[in-house]
């Protein structure tokens, strides 16, 4: 089932109906409730092929739920999302992982498998498209090719050195740039990073950020990085969106994003410290 | 911000913060514990050993530091093969139905422990029917686990005895079935408890939640996987050697002849080859678990 956005949401959002100059994400009207939280209240955005956004907001706002949201693995309460043009609602849980395949993932966790080597944790990134009998074999008697390929990859990232070293004798930020790099080799068309730097330092949180956004640059795909750093946030991605108690509260160019805005986005209300929100 | 003490009230409800049903449970458990012990009437008199016995028990203990080297019955010595020889081929057989054993009940307890396990699809986005399906297996396999580790490899071994008789194979069989079902449960409680971050970020990009069990969960589980293996493969020696004792022909059942015989210096014999024996395999465990620990660690 294949879908644009609806007339009323591209016009309102400059969208047009055709599927090749479809945007990479669109999100119409999304509503997510958690029990009695909302997580997502009626959230419209649409996000360009090749754009890099980052998502920013204090914990809790949202910003987790609407990167889940972006690659369909979270269920709508209401509203409409579409990638590249195609809608999700409705689809059966084998054209959802068809979807999810050309989306790269780049959890806070990281999601290595410490005792595996590195090349073995690059070889996980293409475990959508692979079979699972390819997927054994790339882990067990990965071809020169599949070998070659993660070593270009690691490269890029500056580990190229650690191919075949096992994950977990790697320092933190050698393990970021390993996820990176496994998100590389999964070749997909847009990236979409949750809290990739949280856990670093602020030298490397830089370097990390840099390194991403001159990567998806390179490779023209799209980068939605969710991200607490404010400073980070403008400095690197050309559009801001901000989220409160899931709502946008901001979308914006970094220079555009007032000090007001700035503080709205991130003082919490006695309500929200004591929630843990 | 900070309220008035004096205007504070307690929430309501029950506040025994020692002494809650848990507690009460286990210390009701522990009552039933310390009823039994009297229920069964032990008297700490009987553990001295009569005079009679004395003897056979100080000519036992003798015996350990003169092992012997020859059959004590000289006909034996005539038409036997040497007794270490006999030790060793003992052993061997030993070693062949824990091997035997272990090579049925792994895959079997493996597969069990898959089919059991639900970390790998409670929290996937499978349709309803899916999931009904998965919890129905699951259940089943959880079940079919438990029957086959509820009765005790010896027990198996007298009920197999009358239909095989006395061969390997009755013994292999018997520490099988309900090792496969302790497999089971263990592999799968061990499943249970990995982190979930590979395979949620496998489902992330894509993966069915067959592949996100195969490449995220199974590989961090596998050094505990090995290590317990391993450590059920000491186990599965000690009951081939108990096993023995029914007539399997193995060190077990020279460790019994010679015991009745009263022929101790070789049951010292047997007994010095079965320890060498499973301190020989714990040496070795012990480096590939340290080995393990310390690729899983670094």
């Amino acid at each position: 089932m294949s879908h644009a956005p609806s007339a009323s949401f591209a016009k309102r959002h400059g969208m047009t109906s055709s599927k090749d100059s479809a945007p990479a994400f669109a999100l119409h009207e999304v509503t997510v409730d958690f029990q009695s939280t909302r997580a997502l209240n009626n959230v419209s955005l649409e996000i360009s092929s090749g754009e890099h956004v980052a998502l920013i907001g204090p914990s809790g706002s949202g910003k987790t739920t609407l990167l889940r949201t972006l690659n369909g693995s979270q269920s709508l309460t209401s509203g409409e999302v579409y990638v590249n043009g195609q809608a999700l609602t409705g689809l059966a849980s084998k054209d959802l992982r068809n979807i999810r395949r050309s989306i790269g993932w780049i959890p806070q966790s990281l999601g290595l498998v410490p005792n595996l080597r590195v090349a073995q944790n690059l070889m996980l990134g293409s475990s959508g498209r692979a079979s699972l009998w390819d997927l054994l074999r790339k882990l067990t008697f990965p071809s020169r090719a599949d070998q070659l390929s993660a070593l270009e990859h690691l490269d890029r990232v500056g580990v190229g050195e650690k191919l075949f070293e096992r994950t977990s004798s790697l320092s933190g930020g050698q393990q970021q740039r390993v996820a990176i790099a496994r998100t590389l080799f999964q070749n997909p068309t847009s990236i979409l990073a949750d809290e990739p730097v949280s856990a670093v330092d602020p030298a490397r949180a830089v370097d990390l950020v840099k390194l991403l956004t001159e990567l998806a640059t390179e490779n023209g795909v799209s980068l939605v990085m969710s991200i607490h750093n404010l400073e980070l946030a403008r400095r690197f991605f050309p559009r801001l969106i901000g989220l409160r108690s899931g709502k946008v509260i901001v979308d914006s160019r970094p220079d555009d994003l007032s000090q007001a805005e700035a503080d709205s986005l991130f003082s919490l209300t006695k309500a929200e410290i004591l929630s843990g929100e | 911000m900070r309220t008035d003490s004096s205007a504070l009230v307690l929430p309501p409800g029950v506040h025994r913060l020692w002494l809650g049903k848990r507690r009460l449970f286990f210390l009701a458990l522990a009552a039933v514990t310390v009823l039994c012990f009297f229920a069964l009437d032990l008297k700490f008199g009987d553990l001295i050993v009569p005079p009679a016995y004395l003897k056979n028990t100080k000519e036992f203990f003798s015996a350990a530091f003169s092992p012997a080297l020859n059959y004590q019955d000289a006909a034996a010595a005539a038409t036997s093969e040497h007794i270490l020889t006999r030790a060793a081929s003992g052993a061997l057989t030993m070693i062949r139905v824990a091997a035997g054993a272990l090579a049925l009940a792994l895959p079997t307890g493996l597969a069990l422990a898959y089919l059991s396990s639900r970390s790998w699809w409670e929290n996937s986005s499978l349709p309803k029917n899916r999931r009904i399906l998965l919890t129905f297996v699951s259940s089943a396999a959880r079940t079919l686990a438990t029957f086959l580790r509820s009765v005790h490899e010896l027990l198996w071994a007298i009920l197999f005895l009358a239909s095989l008789g006395l061969t390997e194979l009755t013994g292999t069989i018997a520490i099988a079935i309900p090792f496969a079902g302790t497999f089971a449960k263990v592999f799968g409680e061990m499943f249970d408890e990995q982190d979930l971050s590979t395979a949620n970020y496998l489902e992330e990009v894509g993966a069915s939640p067959l592949a996100a069990f195969t490449a995220g969960i199974f590989p961090r589980a596998f050094p505990d996987l090995l290590s317990y293996t391993f450590y059920r493969f000491e186990c599965a020696l000690r009951s081939s050697a108990v096993i023995g004792f029914f007539g399997v022909e193995s060190l077990g059942l020279y460790i019994r002849q010679s015991t009745e015989n009263l022929y101790f210096n070789e049951t010292w014999t047997y007994l010095y080859t079965l320890i060498a024996l499973l301190v020989l395999f714990e040496i070795w465990n012990v480096r590939i678990r340290a080995h393990l620990l310390s690729v899983s660690g670094r």
